[in-house]
């Protein structure tokens, strides 16, 4: 009984199925990266013509209900009847629909800091537009402390999420060690 | 009796006269709001029964006009040889009366010498007893998005206007059967989904 639960509890994930929405428009985070994916209810006997506005390409699907489209080479910005498709029975053809798809972008900065002595204490981090994550080696809840990340150059990223998209950035930061005398000789 | 009237037809006679006799009919299916579908097939059964045989006009054909919504039609059964004076009726696309030159088609015409399958050439089908003529076809709907005619007449005439007899006084009265149009079904699409 106990491994048949098991099992069954195993195979659930398996057969969830792919969320779609008909938000409008459709956002899309910048740089695209892989193909998304558009349909329309499926009509047996229907043929759909699709279209997509540069530079978007359709990779797959046309005349069918379903399409795939590859907007790597699209910059960001709101782009107004992107996907657009009609459908044609019997000679006849509806009304078109369409889609707008925002390529949407963020650019994160991280306000420049250091550099360190390694005595120096904890400073905070400052970043725009605020709201993100900082993460790296001597960050601390939002602050950057050289004797916890030690001497040397250390990278800090800060991660700001949006509508659904995850932007990132990085600084080096650069802590140096206290030096170090030998002592003083004398004849 | 018809070489009597032979010579009878030289004088002069110009009136025409209504020969059909009583005619009915069937659609199968029957039509939704005047219309039919786009791809749609319907069954016509046609009916006449009786043809007054003015100046000796005997029935020579059916002729058939069809709106420009009917994509096809199909002959499915003919009316059988009343008269028995040999000849049957056949299914002819265009028959042209050596009497009057005029075309008729498509359609159901009497073919009285069977060797040349020309009805336009010979006499009709002689009303011999009351007779009843009937015949079904099959009719196709177009595949168009505007909306088209599905007009159905059947025009019975006699052998002096679609064949080789020598008198027409037999008019050329359409019967109405149906007039109305194609099923305008535009296809409809729901929002564009994404993922």
């Amino acid at each position: 009984m106990k491994k048949f639960l098991f099992l069954l509890l195993t195979l659930i994930p398996i057969v969830t199925f792919a969320q779609f929405s008909s938000i409008n428009p459709d956002t899309i985070c910048y740089p695209a990266i892989g193909n998304s994916t558009y349909q329309v209810p499926n009509t047996p006997g229907y043929t759909y013509t699709w279209s997509v506005l540069a530079p978007g390409q359709i990779t797959s699907g046309q005349g069918t209900n379903q399409i795939t489209v590859d907007w790597s080479s699209a910059n960001s910005g709101l782009i107004v009847n992107a996907v657009s498709v009609f459908a044609t029975s019997n000679g006849c053809q509806s009304t078109p629909v369409s889609l707008n798809v925002f390529i949407y972008q963020v650019t994160p900065v991280i306000n420049q800091i250091g550099a360190f002595c390694i005595s120096d204490g904890c400073v905070n981090l400052s970043s725009s537009p605020v709201g993100g994550i900082f993460s790296g080696n001597g960050v601390q809840i939002g602050q950057f402390c050289p004797n916890l990340a030690g001497a040397g150059t250390h990278q800090i990223t800060y991660t700001y999420q949006s509508g659904g998209c995850i932007f990132t950035t990085t600084i080096d930061v650069v802590v140096n060690p206290i030096p170090v005398l030998s002592p003083i000789q004398h004849n | 009796m018809r070489a009597l009237f032979f010579i009878l037809s030289f004088l002069p006679l110009v009136v025409f006269g209504q020969c059909n006799g009583f005619q009915s009919f069937t659609l199968n299916p029957q039509p939704v709001n005047n219309q039919y579908n786009p791809g749609q097939v319907v069954q016509l059964c046609y009916t006449m029964v009786g043809y007054n045989e003015i100046s000796a006009n005997w029935l020579e054909g059916f002729d058939l006009t069809l709106g420009s919504g009917w994509s096809n039609v199909t002959p499915l059964s003919a009316p059988s040889n009343c008269g028995g004076g040999g000849g049957s009726w056949i299914w002819a696309n265009s028959v042209t009366s050596s009497a009057t030159g005029n075309q008729f088609g498509p359609g159901y015409f009497f073919n009285l010498n069977m060797n040349d399958n020309n009805p336009g050439n010979d006499f009709g089908d002689q009303n011999t007893s009351n007779c009843t003529w009937s015949f079904c076809l099959s009719l196709t709907v177009s595949n168009s998005c505007s909306p088209q005619s599905l007009l159905i007449q059947v025009t019975p005439g006699g052998d002096g206007t679609m064949g080789s007899w020598i008198n027409n006084s037999c008019a050329l009265t359409p019967f109405n059967i149906f007039n109305g149009t194609t099923n305008q079904i535009l296809p409809t699409i729901g929002l564009i989904s994404h993922n």
